[in-house]
């Protein structure tokens, strides 16, 4: 096994839950970052596009990285038509009722928070500069939802999850 | 109506497995399931199904009881020492420590 991406690969299912949210965070924070970014410091004049192209990068490429880690560690658990066992199941129906309720809770606040400011501040506009990234990132972050619900809340596999018949417990 | 509360279930699956020299590999390959569902199992972190607590216990060829309870089963050790000398042939419990 010399391919560095494969070794990478096999080894993403082990990895530990404090591993696993980093990937998360990455993943979820990367590219919103990089359009508050750009909204906020490029697009304004603060920030010399020389000096923003580096972190653009590396917040974008934060992103796929994190996207491609949390994929590669649920791998077909997370999918509805994959063929697991009883606790598998009841695993990923609760990481996808979360994943979706989260979800839900989030449409739900921004919403609220649109109708606010609507009703005390002023009209509010939508342009395509905000639902063009808003597009992406649904499109980015939906399939993803539940895998990275798994990768956030699965326990570090136990020290004696192996597939060794366990001889001492014969003694006990 | 106040909701009966989840009751741990204990079981000797680590020692049964132990005994017959089989591996959670082997033994979820029989089952067709996830090794480390065996492992959550032995632990007491996953309460099976009662259709694949029957299919725990038809692979042991023992009756439910004899792998499952809902009260922690005794130490091998105390089984066989600490009743006086009637050795008992059975396991220690697992999950319940």
């Amino acid at each position: 096994m010399t391919n560095p991406v494969l070794r990478v690969w096999q080894a993403m299912p082990g990895a530990s839950r404090r591993t696993r949210r980093v990937w998360v965070v990455a993943a979820f924070l990367g590219f919103p970052l990089l359009n508050v970014g750009y909204a906020t410091l490029v697009s304004t004049g603060r920030l010399p596009q020389p000096i923003w192209a580096p972190i653009a990068i590396a917040l974008f490429a934060a992103t796929l990285v994190g996207v491609f880690a949390v994929y590669g560690y649920a791998r077909d658990r997370a999918s509805m038509t994959a063929d697991l066992d009883e606790r598998e199941r009841q695993v990923r129906d609760q990481a996808w009722i979360a994943a979706y309720g989260l979800l839900s809770a989030v449409v739900v606040a921004v919403v609220l928070v649109l109708a606010l400011m609507a009703s005390f501040v002023g009209p509010v506009t939508i342009g395509m500069d905000v639902l063009g990234p808003v597009a992406i990132c649904l499109g980015l972050y939906l399939p993803i939802l539940p895998s990275a619900m798994l990768a956030w809340s699965e326990p570090n596999e136990s020290a004696d999850d192996d597939a060794a018949p366990v001889v001492e417990a014969a003694g006990r | 109506m106040t909701r009966r509360p989840a009751t741990p279930i204990h079981n000797r699956i680590a020692v049964l497995r132990a005994e017959r020299g089989l591996s959670r590999q082997e033994m979820a390959e029989s089952l067709g399931i996830n090794y480390q569902t065996i492992g959550y199992i032995e632990r007491g972190e996953y309460n099976p199904s009662l259709d694949l607590a029957f299919a725990i216990a038809g692979l042991f060829e023992l009756p439910l009881e004899a792998v499952f309870s809902a009260t922690p089963f005794e130490p091998m050790s105390a089984q066989l020492y600490g009743r006086g000398g009637d050795a008992v042939v059975d396991a220690g419990d697992v999950s319940s420590g």
